[in-house]
């Protein structure tokens, strides 16, 4: 049994260059790509259903098995998966077989079909859509473990360390019974006790772990800039501790299985990671006070004529009398700016990005502030598909400190990027890349285009019995936060348990508070009620809860229902407003009715919703307000589609632009790429 | 690459600054960095020697990069820039810029030395570059041939005597000497162009040698001016324009870094002034010399030399050397480059309303405006080059022609039109504007191509034709004989009842001897008989009578031993035969009733067409043939046009020829199928017979001459036109 890697196992797969696109696709070619995505997405052939099949005959016969002959039959697929690049067909089908009884005999659950031929599109380094609830935990492990076998270590990435912990002391006793240790990375584990985790066979962890412990390990030893210097290196310094592969946290990338994989791979790729330290001294420029000068400035700028604030695109521009009025306002001995920031260029730069901080990024919506452990208010981004808190991040280049002085706190130091990769880049390094998700379908074209990565749809096991309402449209915000009482109180009434989800934090809170005017109790989770969410999530499901949630509710979160609220009519999710993409829509309501269970959906639309004005088309809109009642829901659910189409693909371009920057520097650098 | 230029690179701060900040880099030794002045201002430019790149900054990049020694930091210096040159000095984003496109090259030293893994890679790049050059971006692959730099080094002192200002008089001299020559015999100018314009295979011969001579002259020029003025070129070689044209080429690059710009202007006009002085003495002796070869070979070296440099040597828009010339002179580099930012910016901006977008820097008014004007001019003009040159080769080599065509459509209008979906569909800039972007971009096509399509243009079809004669006559001998002579050559004009020619029959001659005498003989016997018995007589008169009519008879047969003219008109032979088949006969037997030849009659010509079938379908759809307006040209009077009615359409239409003459293996125009007989020969395709009148003949109008007819279809507008044609070519062919 192996216990740590050796050496020669840290170094070499460090230095192996995997093969890696030097540039991003561009025109056509990325056009091209993304059709060729959106063609080869598939659902499960025969084949593989005939596979599946065979490999649950094949466990089914070795329920007979006693101990000592299950632990023979494991130690010899081990060994041929630690020698061979592949197994093969008769192989992988006892390898599976092996999980699939292991899984039985420990956790006691039976694999369906569905979750083998899971298992099997995961094994291929394809990406496996299967609907909320359908056991993709367990899936994971008959993939995962043929990857611990070879002995290079694999990666189970989550989303966030409740669910990586939740998961990996489900099926921890499944790989034991395979003769494979587990470990899981937590948020403030140490550099050892980490290291500890990646010499397991499995390790789960949430992907910024993963990720972040590659920047940090790129820091503290840097890579030489060539396979010869590093080796050389390394005999030369083989008993120190200070040879590069005793610095180093990691492994190597070998093999990764992505749960929420369009989460990880997509949503969160929008901004690259970066390990940012406090600015040493002489890096950098004395910045701490023009914020408050830009600021100033900026609030004495009219919008239209001084300014203009596109929010589709997400950008501000100055007119030139804002220009002009700016350079009166400089050349006022008064306020005038630090020296530094004088001149009209920077000047101009300030100021925008001082009305970027007032005017396109909202509190309680892209950002909150809260109470450090220290007492004092921060400022903490709020990612915006998931709900969470982006803990530890900033936004670049003085924005972060332009907000914080708009809210009136004290602006944190200015940090500077020590080590940065982006998520497209940080994941196409691995050699054997596999991901499930219940949402890949829409994200296929993307998929591909960036990590080559093909999504593969796996049919449900039992029908979903959950009742999709159609959206209820309003012309007014008001008018819709109204019904949403009325609409809460009737399924609670009925004892249905209610989860109202919302997409701003600011929608969460405004809901409770109307809610608990109407008298219906609820509890609320969001950004600022992270530490509860397990409690939280764990009582959604009993009969009469109301629970009211931004999109944090829409991943992994599993709400288990009682006895009552199932004969009540089960999980009744209510969507206050549409999200920009249809994936979290899906997400959110894809908490009910999992595995066969009952539910209801449904969904409010106001046409002054934020994603509708910002990006419907105004002749759309303008048709779903005038049109008759009769016409206004299908009208509606267009200008949804629309607007969710629009908005995606605008999200989705910004992180193609982050991976291009990425790519560039790293094209122009690459030796001292880290 | 492209992607990358339009980034925004004018935030103070850069999130990437760790990756440079930190480190202490060093231009390296063997980077040449040279000061330029262009236009106003001063810009450097570094060259790296082993790849022979440029890269052009700015006086501040300048500045910044001189404080790279290898011991401070790229941040210090950055700070350093800041305290200096405050709002002027380079953003970090422009600092990585440079640093990495320096590093690309190169030519910076890091820290650590250039493992032999990166240098590899490098090599590997450059390689790549080259190869791709030699390739031929744009199907212009380089050949380099010789390196021409140890001769010129010897001669160099030679070099710079001929760049000389006392060459510089001379010279102009001599070209307005031969200018002054050229004027004087205008006329005779005039008549020399109107013989080269008909090109014959000698002409075209010539002329590609000329122009090979020249542009090898031309090329050493540039050679020869680059090392008057101290510049290197290490290569001459071949282009291939369409992997067909050999076009020579000199490198003559390193004139780039000249510092002054007159030398640098002088290297670009070296080829002209070299070509210029063959051109001049040429003129000499066209003028003055005496031998009709080479005094048509020195015309064609002037015409050559002329219309080269003046369409384009020293035509700015195209990239040859009038180009740098005025990039040069205008202190403005990198035009093409930029006036086609500055229009993709005015166009962002204005039409597309992008209120952020970002031109070109320029310096001046004056430079916005020349790369406007610029950008404007040029690009039809290579538009117009390119298709002109696309039309040359496809009508010189009929089957390479086709795939030159294709291949260079493709390059020249499906990329560029594929490239602007592809930008308008997926450029991240126009989020927001895509709409707009669109919906200007749609209605501006809408605009240029909507009367184009949609406004009813008469539909013209052409079709080959003859003229013939609308009637004709045989000629047939009337009685056996040899014939003796042809009185009318064929071809010439007879009369009506005129002699075309006569037969002779010696039996029936003596027949009429015979017949002479028994007549004689009836006649005595009949006198004598006057005086006898009546019964005597009335038997004697009875064989006169008879002998008379014998007699009479034969006369007649001989009579008829002569061929006469029908009607007039003009003697020509048989279908199917030669005038010499004629003169064959004479000597010959001839049955009665043999056909000898015909007289056709020109008093009345039609003009036969063979409208192709898919154009028949157009012109007389939808219209009588009598409201069909016809034009013909004949062949032999080519500058005249006439109108013509439609007579006659044949019912049916066949794929045989009117007439011979229009096959395609008689040298017609019309495609003869090459499975069909040689007897017979069948068209490819098949094909209508329409007879047409010439409403006022021309004298030029002479059976059997070939034409061309134009016929008016219908008012058809253009999408309905390509609509049909498009339904025509899909129609009766199955594709799956």
């Amino acid at each position: 049994m192996v216990v740590g890697a050796s050496p020669a196992q840290r170094l070499w797969p460090a230095l192996a260059r995997t093969e890696q696109r030097e540039e991003p696709l561009e025109g056509l070619d990325r056009i091209a790509a993304g059709l060729q995505g959106r063609f080869i997405r598939r659902r499960v052939n025969e084949r593989e259903r005939q596979f599946a099949t065979g490999i649950l005959q094949v466990s089914e016969a070795m329920r007979d098995f006693t101990e000592a002959q299950f632990d023979e039959r494991v130690l010899a697929i081990r060994e041929r998966a630690h020698r061979v690049a592949r197994l093969d067909p008769e192989a992988l089908r006892e390898a599976m077989a092996l999980g699939v009884e292991a899984i039985r005999r420990t956790i006691g659950l039976r694999l369906y079909p569905e979750q083998v031929l899971g298992a099997l599109v995961l094994h291929r380094g394809e990406v496996a859509e299967m609907a909320t609830g359908e056991g993709k935990t367990v899936t994971a492990i008959l993939p995962a473990a043929l990857a611990g076998w070879t002995g290079q270590g694999v990666h189970v990435a989550t989303v966030n360390d409740y669910l990586a912990k939740r998961d990996a002391a489900l099926c921890e006793p499944a790989y034991a019974r395979l003769g494979l240790r587990v470990a899981v990375l937590q948020e403030g584990m140490k550099r050892g006790e980490r290291r500890r985790a990646y010499d397991a066979d499995v390790t789960y962890g949430a992907d910024k772990h993963f990720i972040f412990d590659f920047l940090r390990d790129r820091l503290e030893a840097p890579l030489a800039p060539s396979v010869v210097s590093s080796v050389l290196d390394e005999v030369t310094h083989a008993d120190e501790r200070s040879a590069w592969t005793g610095l180093v946290v990691q492994r190597g990338l070998h093999s990764a299985i992505i749960d929420e994989a369009d989460s990880v791979l997509i949503d969160e790729a929008a901004t690259p990671a970066i390990i940012a330290l406090p600015a040493p001294d002489g890096m950098g420029v004395d910045t701490m006070d023009h914020f408050a000068a830009g600021l100033g400035l900026a609030r004495e700028l009219e919008e239209t004529r001084h300014y203009i604030a596109d929010a589709r695109a997400h950008r501000v521009s100055l007119t030139r009398a804002g220009r002009e009025r700016l350079a009166e306002m400089a050349a006022d001995p008064v306020r005038c700016l630090p020296p530094f920031w004088a001149g009209p260029r920077r000047r101009e730069e300030l100021v925008v990005q001082a009305l970027n901080a007032l005017v396109l990024h909202r509190r309680d919506d892209d950002y909150i502030v809260r109470k450090d452990a220290q007492g004092k208010h921060e400022v903490v981004i709020v990612d915006r598909s998931t709900g969470r808190v982006l803990e530890g991040r900033q936004w670049q280049l003085g924005l972060h400190q332009a907000v914080e002085v708009k809210e009136g706190i004290e602006p944190s130091e200015r940090r500077h990027t020590a080590a940065r990769v982006s998520y497209q880049r940080y994941f196409a390094r691995y050699r054997k890349l596999a991901g499930m998700t219940g949402t890949g379908w829409e994200v296929a074209p993307e998929l591909w285009r960036t990590y080559g990565l093909r999504v593969v749809r796996v049919p449900t096991h039992r029908p979903i019995a959950r009742i999709e309402r159609p959206d209820r449209v309003f012309a007014k915000e008001e008018e819709k936060f109204k019904a949403v009482a009325d609409t809460v109180r009737r399924a609670h009434q009925k004892g249905q348990p209610v989860l109202v989800g919302t997409r701003a934090v600011r929608d969460s809170e405004h809901v409770a508070q109307l809610l608990a005017e109407h008298g219906l109790v609820c509890k609320v989770l969001n950004a600022r009620h992270e530490a509860e969410e397990a409690a939280i999530i764990e009582r959604a499901g009993a009969a009469g809860a109301i629970t009211v949630a931004t999109s944090m509710a829409g991943r992994g979160t599993d709400i288990k229902l009682d006895d009552a609220a199932r004969r009540a009519g089960g999980l009744f999710v209510l969507a206050v407003e549409r999200h920009h993409e249809r994936r979290v829509d899906r997400q959110l309501f894809g908490r009910s009715g999992r595995q066969g269970d009952v539910g209801e959906a449904a969904a409010l639309v106001a046409l002054d919703d934020e994603m509708l004005v910002r990006y419907g088309l105004p002749p759309l809109r303008w048709l779903a307000k005038v049109c008759p009642p009769a016409l206004r829901v299908p009208l509606t659910r267009l200008l949804v589609r629309q607007s969710q189409h629009a908005a995606t693909r605008r999200w989705m371009l910004m992180r193609e632009e982050a991976g291009k920057i990425d790519a560039w520097v790293d094209l122009a650098f690459h030796q001292q790429s880290r | 690459m492209a992607g990358r230029r339009g980034r925004d690179i004018a935030t103070t701060f850069s999130d990437l600054w760790y990756r440079v900040g930190p480190t202490r880099p060093a231009l390296s030794v063997h980077a040449r960095v040279v000061r330029q002045y262009y236009g106003p201002s001063v810009t450097y430019i570094v060259e790296d020697p082993a790849s022979g790149q440029f890269y052009r900054m700015s006086e501040s990049a300048h500045f910044f990069l001189g404080m790279l020694d290898g011991k401070t930091t790229v941040d210090q210096a950055w700070q350093a820039c800041n305290d200096q040159l405050g709002d002027a000095a380079p953003t970090q984003r422009e600092v990585i810029e440079l640093l990495s496109r320096l590093q690309m090259f190169g030519l910076m030293l890091g820290e650590s030395a250039l493992d032999a893994e990166m240098l590899e890679q490098r090599l590997h790049k450059a390689r790549q570059q080259r190869l791709r050059k030699r390739t031929g971006r744009w199907m212009f692959p380089h050949v380099p041939l010789v390196n021409p730099e140890p001769v010129l080094r010897r001669h160099a002192s030679l070099c710079r005597a001929l760049f000389s200002p006392a060459a510089g008089v001379l010279w102009a001299i001599l070209v307005l000497v031969a200018l002054g020559l050229v004027i004087a015999n205008t006329g005779r100018f005039g008549d020399a162009l109107n013989h080269v314009a008909q090109l014959s295979p000698t002409t075209i011969a010539t002329l590609g040698i000329v122009f090979i001579v020249l542009r090898i002259l031309h090329e050493l020029g540039h050679a020869v001016a680059c090392k008057a003025f101290g510049g290197r070129s290490t290569e001459i070689g071949v282009i291939l324009i369409a992997y067909v044209l050999p076009l020579p080429y000199c490198d003559a690059s390193s004139a780039w870094l000249f510092p002054k710009i007159w030398p640098r202007v002088a290297v670009s006009l070296g080829g002209i002034f070299a070509e210029s002085v063959l051109a001049a003495l040429a003129a000499l002796y066209w003028a003055l010399g005496s031998d009709p070869t080479w005094t048509s070979i020195a015309y064609q070296v002037m015409l050559v030399s002329g219309v080269s440099t003046l369409l384009f040597n020293l035509n700015p828009l195209l990239r040859y050397d009038g180009y740098y010339i005025l990039s040069d002179l205008a202190g403005v580099h990198n035009l093409t480059q930029r006036s086609r930012e500055m229009l993709k910016y005015l166009l962002e901006r204005y039409a597309f309303g992008l209120k952020g977008a970002r031109g070109p820097s320029y310096r001046s008014a004056f430079e916005a405006w020349l790369l406007v004007v610029y950008g404007l001019l040029a690009m039809p003009y290579r538009i117009f080059i390119a298709i002109a040159i696309l039309l040359l080769i496809s009508s010189q080599y009929l089957t390479l022609g086709v795939v030159i065509a294709v291949v260079m459509g493709a390059l020249w209008l499906v990329y560029p039109i594929l490239k602007s979906i592809g930008y308008l569909a997926s450029e991240s800039r126009l989020e927001g504007h895509r709409a707009r972007a669109w919906g200007v971009t749609l209605a501006a096509l809408a605009i240029v191509l909507g009367p184009v399509m949609l406004a009813p243009l008469p539909t013209p079809a052409y079709a080959a034709a003859t003229v013939e004669p609308a009637r004709m006559a045989g000629l047939r001998t009337l009685e056996d004989g040899w014939l003796a002579e042809l009185l009318i050559e064929p071809g010439q004009a007879v009369e009506a009842g005129q002699v075309v020619a006569r037969l002779e029959n010696l039996a029936l001659r003596a027949e009429l001897e015979l017949m002479q005498a028994r007549l004689a003989q009836a006649q005595t016997q009949y006198r004598a008989s006057l005086t006898g018995q009546p019964a005597e007589m009335e038997e004697y008169s009875q064989a006169l009578l008879l002998a008379t009519e014998q007699y009479e008879r034969v006369r007649r047969r001989i009579a008829d031993l002569v061929v006469v003219a029908p009607v007039s008109g003009r003697l020509s032979p048989l279908q199917g035969q030669a005038s010499s088949d004629m003169l064959a006969m004479v000597g010959g037997f001839l049955r009665r009733g043999t056909a000898l030849g015909m007289v056709i009659s020109e008093q009345e010509l039609v003009v036969r067409a063979m409208v192709p079938d898919r154009d028949h379908a157009f012109v007389f759809r939808g219209q009588d043939a009598g409201d069909v307006r016809a034009r013909v040209r004949l062949a032999n009077e080519p500058g005249r046009v006439v109108d013509a009615d439609v007579l006659t359409i044949a019912p049916i239409g066949s794929r045989d020829f009117s007439s011979q003459a229009l096959s395609s293996q008689a040298g017609g125009s019309v495609m003869a199928d090459p499975r069909s007989s040689s007897e017979r020969p069948m068209a490819l395709t098949p094909s209508f017979v329409i007879d047409l009148r010439l409403i006022e003949a021309p004298t030029a109008a002479v059976s059997g001459v070939r034409a061309s007819v134009r016929l008016d279809g219908p008012r058809l507008p253009l999408g309905v036109r390509w609509w049909r044609r498009a339904s025509q070519f899909f129609e009766g062919r199955t594709w799956w």
